[in-house]
């Protein structure tokens, strides 16, 4: 019989195999206004295991899009080491996905030409494979229909519905997410997560996912992440033993170990 | 099946938006029409009545017959290409030289730095004035005017296009460099596209200075055109003349700006109605 709630020995990953992350005594100095330099994160160690959903919560600037910026190649760490797949990250690369809060779908594009975006950018696929791939995207969406639609005629769900369609276009094998469901109303937030996890269940990639909600950590993560207040380093890791599939509204309602998760991260996150 | 439920929803929406939309349009042309045939009525009467001495104010009826006598003479034609030839050149190559050099500049953080003395002083200085010094290097044919309008237009254009550049989503842009663009997809993908609208402003406004500078130019310099009959006609106290080449330069600026508003409409569809006037 396992404990109800599992704390994990401090980053490292639960699930064997390589890790598709490895994070190792990362440390980033900035400058404050003032001229005097301060860690923003210090000496985080962590491993996320090939196909693994981390999520990461902590207090408002912790450095929370700090790290998620680190490991996407375009900040380079101060100290420490990054690595996705065994290879050192020392720029942006084509296999990392990233998806911010804000939707930033291109207003002058259609829905489609902005879920093919990243596929042009990076001369993947012919014209027509990626005309498919995008209609293919919409649909697991939920949005056949409005691929001709420009952006200022949907609403903001169907926005962040068109930016996760766009964010696996290319197939990242790594997937970093930096609040991306914050701008939506508490209803809305819940169907997209929902469809979030479909296709990631579908997929498999690894997600590195940022928030600020507890809720949504314990219900889409295998694994959750507390950061410490500035500097930020882990201060503990918590294993999501919730079966899959997963239904988020399910999980809100009907799932008493998802309530005992909140309670222990949030006492977690307060003192 | 919700979502077929949605998007018919959606599109009978958007219908019926677009028949008010259409309605409002009706209305506003129909009040326009009105306004103008009151406005014009008004013009005659006061002029008739002797409330407004004639040989200040032609009344309608002589403006509308001397263009009438004009165009059957003929001379309307030449009067209205001259003026217009003078225009579309100095607009076009301004316009484009603008846009070129705007995103030199506006790309280019050196260049704009070395060039934006130059650009502010030339900006500031009243274009129109520097008329004479025109006739002085290209004598007093086409190109004095042409040069006049297109220095008229092409700084306009270069500060918005540079503007344009330099306003450009920040979070576009790092969206673009972590999908590892490449900058010359950035440029053509992003920057381009989100300077098209100021772009676009930019013409709109310079273009009713570049009929100014043509028919200005006129005045100075020319033996025919809009700017041409003005000056003649002041020269013999014949009003209407003036009035007339007036109202012609009028119908022309507004007849080229609606037929941009529609190019425009056309190519920004992508902006919000409310956006897009
Ligand atoms: N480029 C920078 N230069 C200087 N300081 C920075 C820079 N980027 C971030 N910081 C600082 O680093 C700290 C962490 O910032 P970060 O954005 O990573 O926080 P966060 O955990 O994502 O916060 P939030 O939850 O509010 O988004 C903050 O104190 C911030 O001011
Ligand atoms: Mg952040």
């Amino acid at each position: 019989m396992q404990p109800d709630i599992e704390q994990t020995p401090l980053g490292e990953a639960v699930t064997g195999g390589p890790a598709a992350i490895a994070l190792r005594r990362l440390t980033q100095t900035f400058r404050s206004p003032k001229g005097e330099s301060f860690d923003a994160i210090a000496d985080i160690d962590l491993d996320v295991a090939d196909g693994e959903f981390v999520a990461i919560v902590g207090p408002s600037g912790c450095g929370k899009s700090t790290l998620l910026n680190i490991v996407s190649g375009i900040l380079p760490p101060t100290r420490g080491e990054v690595s996705v797949k065994d290879i050192p990250v020392t720029g942006v690369r084509d296999d990392i996905g990233y998806m911010p809060a804000r939707d930033l779908l291109l207003p002058w594009r259609t829905v489609e030409h902005n879920v093919e975006f990243p596929l042009e950018i990076q001369r993947r696929l012919s014209p027509a494979e990626r005309r498919q791939r995008a209609h293919e995207l919409l649909a697991a969406v939920g949005l056949s229909g409005f691929e001709r639609y420009y952006p200022h005629a949907l609403s903001q769900g169907m926005k962040q519905r068109v930016a996760i369609a766009r964010t696996f276009a290319t197939r990242p094998d790594v997937l970093l997410m930096d609040e991306p469901f914050s701008a939506l109303d508490a209803q809305t937030r819940v169907v997209v997560q929902d469809l979030f996890l479909t296709i990631w269940e579908a997929e498999h990639r690894t997600v590195v996912l940022i928030t600020h909600d507890v809720t949504e950590a314990v219900a889409l993560a295998d694994r959750v992440v507390v950061m410490s207040p500035r500097p930020g380093t882990i201060r503990s890791v918590y294993d999501i033993a919730l079966p899959r599939p997963r239904s988020v509204e399910q999980l809100l309602f009907e799932e008493p170990r998802y309530q005992r998760y909140l309670q222990r991260i949030w006492r977690d996150l307060q003192h | 099946m919700s979502q077929e439920a949605t998007l018919t929803q959606q599109s009978r929406v958007a219908v019926r938006k677009e028949a008010a939309g259409q309605f409002s349009r009706l209305q506003s042309a129909a009040l326009r029409a009105a306004g103008t045939v009151v406005f014009v009525l008004a013009w005659e009467g006061a002029v008739r009545s002797g409330i407004v001495d004639r040989l200040f104010l032609a009344p309608p009826s002589a403006i509308a017959e001397t263009i009438w006598e004009l165009a059957g003479a003929g001379t309307l034609w030449t009067h209205i290409l001259e003026t217009l030839r003078a225009t579309l050149i100095g607009f076009a190559a301004g316009t484009l030289v603008g846009v070129l050099l705007g995103f030199a500049l506006g790309l280019m953080p050196r260049i704009g730095a070395l060039l934006s003395p130059f650009v502010t002083t030339m900006n500031s200085m009243p274009r129109i004035a520097l008329a004479p010094l025109f006739v002085l290097w290209f004598g007093i044919g086409l190109t004095s005017r042409v040069v006049l309008v297109f220095s008229l237009v092409v700084f306009i254009v270069l500060t918005n296009t540079m503007a344009g550049t330099q306003s450009v989503d920040g979070d576009f842009l790092r969206l673009s460099r972590l999908l590892n663009a490449k900058r010359r997809d950035i440029i053509l993908k992003v920057v381009l596209p989100s300077t098209v609208p100021w772009i676009f402003a930019a013409m709109r406004l310079s273009f009713a200075y570049a009929l100014a500078g043509a028919v200005v130019g006129e005045m100075f310099l020319g033996q025919r055109g809009l700017g041409y009959l003005i000056v003649a006609g002041s020269g013999v106290f014949n009003i209407s003349q003036i009035f007339a080449a007036l109202v012609i330069t009028v119908c022309i600026a507004y007849v080229l700006d609606s037929a941009a508003g529609l190019l425009e409409r056309n190519l920004l569809k992508w902006r919000p109605k409310e956006l897009a006037r």
